[in-house]
């Protein structure tokens, strides 16, 4: 049974790219080096995952 | 003769005649049909469809642009490009699943076919038509000339450009007019395999010649600490810009018509919402190894100027990798420069040969006639990309570098439509004619920059084109609403 909103899995799109906009805003104070790379570009790459959730979460519809 | 020429002759070899046998496989099971030939027969499931959206998207560029934006911008190029490209795949399960039930249900074929399915006017049909084509052929036209500066370089001016350019250029119009879509469709498996496998392996190298990630990276924050910033070197990513950047992609993206139409070729939604999932996987771990190896590149090629820096892979990789490596990575930009051009002869032709030919001037065209005429069409759109390629003039390169951000202001007219709004036929083309009025104002000067507001044009077109759109769904909406036909 669909009991899920259709909206909510964009909201969760629409919340990674506010948090991406936010996250390159505040890059400076997280310059940092983690791994070998800064930790602003390892959050991104942290909401490309979440990105790649929310399209599953829209296949499964 | 070197060890590099002679691998990527031997590559180059290997990589063409694979591409024909592919494209003569494709010759049988055809049904001389439209749909057989223009869409192979919208049965295109699972991964062929995920490798032919992602060839038919990743161009040389994603090979040898993103290596010089490394280099010319810095890290911050990696997630704008990632994040925007994922942004667009979603559009894959959602836009991309409703344009291929409108088009099989009612056999539609072109994207001026289904805006004349959803609003009424022949002159929408034909708006959507002129700016697919205008800002679609100068992109292909750019291709042969991409792949026959790359093949010179390749075979060390063993192949001069023009004779590159036509010899890839024949290849592709050979297995294009003799498959259509199911050969664009099979080679594109080929081609996005060969992208994937050896820009994996250009980056194992490379990383491994500069002594492995963390320590160049550490070594170049030492010496160029703003490749690391958010912004980038020049100050070009701010925080407005990115933004622009992150909306360009996913309004872009479909609007290409060899994208678009790669929707109405999907065999069912399931296949295309795997690669929607799939998508920002692939862009997220294969964007960042031309982007860093662009930026590696300053620790050996400190001096690059402009563009000049977009020569930095086959820089590194003649530095860093063995020679015979070399040679093979570069027959893989090659295969991104043809699997995008192939897949937009196909698209231009089956709008030229649908939307014109048949519309206009045959309407009793049989469909045997129109794969005929399609075929035709093939072959004059690659000789005038030849043409072009060989001598392009500054108005075409000009209109190239503006053609995604004037196939984006498409999209809030025909997606609005797509999911039910019903715009009117002024609302519509002046949506288009609008926006495309205010990209031509700043790209001529005629528009201050001012106006801009630090984002891409495309911003204020785009507020320009929603802005038409809002007013015609309020003149619909009125009370009295005798004003509107």
């Amino acid at each position: 049974m669909d009991v899920m909103p259709s909206r909510w899995p964009w909201l969760a799109v629409l919340a990674a790219l506010v948090l991406a906009l936010v996250v390159h805003g505040q890059a400076d104070s997280a310059l940092p080096f983690w791994a070998g790379m800064p930790v602003w570009v390892l959050m991104f790459i942290a909401l490309q995952a979440g990105l790649t959730l929310a399209a599953a979460w829209i296949a499964r519809r | 003769m070197s060890t590099t020429l002679i691998s990527a002759c031997l590559a180059l070899v290997v990589y063409l005649l694979a591409l024909l046998w592919l494209g003569a496989q494709s010759l049988g099971g055809q049904t001389n049909s439209a749909d057989s030939y223009f869409l192979a027969d919208r049965r295109l499931r699972a991964g062929v469809l995920f490798f032919t959206l992602i060839a038919t998207n990743f161009s040389a560029f994603f090979f040898l642009g993103f290596a010089g934006a490394g280099y010319r911008i810095g890290i911050a190029y990696y997630p704008m490009m990632a994040f925007g490209t994922g942004l667009a795949a979603l559009s894959f399960g959602s836009l991309g699943c409703r344009v291929r039930k409108l088009s099989a249900d009612h056999g539609l074929i072109t994207p001026s076919e289904l805006i004349g399915h959803l609003l009424p006017g022949e002159g929408l049909r034909l708006l959507v038509l002129a700016v697919m084509v205008l800002f679609t052929l100068p992109y292909l036209a750019l291709q042969p000339l991409g792949a026959g500066y790359l093949l010179e370089s390749l075979t060390g001016g063993a192949v001069p450009f023009g004779v590159g350019a036509i010899l890839l250029t024949v290849v592709i119009v050979l297995y294009v007019v003799g498959g259509g879509m199911r050969a664009v469709a099979r080679t594109d498996v080929l081609q996005g395999v060969l992208m994937f496998s050896l820009m994996l392996m250009a980056f194992m190298a490379v990383a491994k010649g500069v002594g492995g990630v963390e320590m160049a990276n550490r070594t170049l924050f030492v010496q160029r600490p703003e490749l690391f910033s958010a912004a980038g070197l020049g100050n070009f990513f701010t925080p407005r810009m990115m933004a622009s950047y992150l909306l360009l992609w996913p309004l872009c993206l479909p609007m290409f018509p060899q994208m678009l139409m790669r929707f109405f070729a999907a065999g069912d939604d399931r296949s295309l919402k795997n690669s929607m999932v799939l998508y920002p996987v692939v862009a997220g771990v294969l964007f960042v190894c031309p982007v860093m190896i662009g930026m590696w590149g300053h620790l050996a090629f400190p001096d690059l100027v402009g563009r000049a820096s977009d020569q930095i892979m086959p820089l590194m990789l003649a530095r860093y990798s063995p020679e015979w490596l070399t040679g093979i990575v570069m027959v893989g930009a090659l295969a991104a420069f043809m699997s995008t051009l192939d897949s937009q002869l196909l698209a231009l032709s089956s709008m030229l040969t649908r939307d014109l030919y048949k519309r206009y001037w045959r309407p009793q065209a049989s469909l045997a006639e129109q794969v005929r005429v399609g075929q035709l069409v093939v072959i004059a759109l690659a000789v005038a990309g030849l043409a072009i390629a060989l001598r392009p003039p500054e108005a075409i390169l000009s209109l190239a570098t503006h053609a995604f951000s004037g196939l984006a202001l498409l999209f809030p007219m025909l997606v609005g439509a797509v999911y039910g709004l019903r715009w009117s036929v002024v609302g519509a083309m002046l949506s288009v004619i609008g926006g495309e009025a205010v990209l031509l104002g700043f790209a001529t000067g005629v528009i201050p920059e001012a106006f801009q507001w630090g984002c891409l044009p495309l911003i204020p077109a785009l507020v320009v084109a929603c802005t038409f759109l809002g007013v015609d769904q309020l003149i619909a909406r009125w009370p009295s609403s005798g004003l509107r036909a």
